[in-house]
């Protein structure tokens, strides 16, 4: 990599059916093995039954549901003199949204349930709602985050 | 002519999810239209019987048979081409005045892209970026590469039939990046490894 510039921000396209760039992000992170066409179906297919069963608009509550897991603060491992410590950072909006689409989908891929679509609906309405296991795992890192404030001057 | 071109994002969607094809709908009715118009309006349509046109391949008879019509000795021959490619696909692409169908290798673009959106939004971008959904009819022989390679091809080639249309399209097209050739490609294998990059273990001893 040169070290002259900085690589220009690549913003990602708006997806075909709902327009919106956050639809496309997350398709893109439950892609697995290049089947993207899988990927579309098994998100679209969820975001149909959010309509059914919350009768909101799916993408309202999917943008709700990012909001409420998106992170403040996380805790990045540091050793300082031999020591690690956890030092708490905070986190600028765009990682804030990366991470919260990776524990959507990691907490949806590990519920139990019938398909990936299926999984993936609950977890999006159980997160608009605030609660879930994506929504304990950002309570998590708050927590970690709180409890490590001493060596928040590490940083 | 609605049920045919579907631009409707819900129409794309229904077929795609449940894999149901539109096709019977959508063969004939447009077809028939089409078919009166060229008898009114051109003289043209009479030179295209005339002159075997070089397209072959199998797909709806009549589809065929209209596609044949309209281009007069073959695609080359034609004022308003674009060639596109993407991977290993390559796209001819003819624009001709017509309602915005777009017919792939004698099908129409939503039978033969599987009623897949991502890969119908390709095709259909460059001419709604520019407002011309319904200025032009499109007609494309496509060959090598996978499904979406082919959409991609056929996106990049109407855009530079949309040059040959008008010059002034030029800067819209390049400003969206419709005319950069994407210059990927399958990289090649090499000796001493297993794939392109792809090392056998190191062991040391």
């Amino acid at each position: 990599m040169s070290r002259r510039s900085n690589a220009e921000k690549k913003i990602g396209k708006p997806d075909p059916i709902y327009r919106n760039r956050l639809v496309n992000m997350l398709v893109n992170r439950i892609l697995r093995h290049g089947k993207k066409s899988l990927a579309y179906q098994i998100l679209y297919k969820s975001m149909r039954s959010i309509k059914q069963r919350t009768k909101k608009n799916p993408l309202s509550v999917l943008r709700q549901a990012i909001r409420r897991v998106t992170p403040n603060v996380t805790v990045k491992a540091r050793r300082v003199g031999g020591s690690t410590y956890q030092v708490p950072i905070e986190i600028e909006s765009a990682q804030g949204k990366a991470l919260a689409i990776r524990w959507l989908l990691g907490a949806s891929r590990k519920r139990p349930g019938r398909n990936m679509a299926f999984k993936l609906s609950y977890e999006l309405m159980d997160a608009a709602r605030d609660n879930g296991n994506a929504i304990r795992r950002k309570e998590e890192t708050h927590r970690m985050a709180e409890a490590n404030r001493a060596f928040a001057h590490f940083r | 002519m609605t049920c045919f071109t579907s631009s409707s994002a819900a129409v794309a969607k229904r077929s795609f999810l449940s894999g149901v094809s539109l096709r019977p709908c959508v063969v004939n009715a447009p077809l028939r239209m089409r078919k009166a118009q060229s008898v009114v309006g051109s003289a043209m349509a009479s030179a295209a019987a005339a002159a075997a046109p070089a397209i072959t391949g199998e797909g709806e008879g009549s589809l065929e048979q209209w596609v044949r019509q309209m281009l007069p000795g073959g695609f080359a021959a034609q004022r308003l081409i674009g060639t596109g490619r993407r991977k290993t696909a390559v796209a001819r692409v003819v624009l001709i005045d017509g309602t915005g169908q777009i017919i792939i290798n004698n099908r129409t673009a939503q039978d033969y892209l599987q009623g897949n959106p991502v890969w119908l939004q390709y095709v259909k971008y460059p001419l709604a970026s520019l407002g011309y959904e319904s200025k032009y009819d499109v007609i494309v022989r496509t060959e090598g590469g996978g499904l979406s390679a082919q959409a991609q091809a056929i996106l990049l080639g109407i855009a530079r039939a949309l040059i040959v249309a008008n010059q002034a399209n030029r800067d819209p097209l390049k400003k969206q990046g419709l005319l950069t050739r994407d210059s990927r490609k399958v990289e090649r294998k090499k000796y001493g490894l297993l794939k392109a990059r792809k090392a056998p273990q190191y062991s040391k001893r």
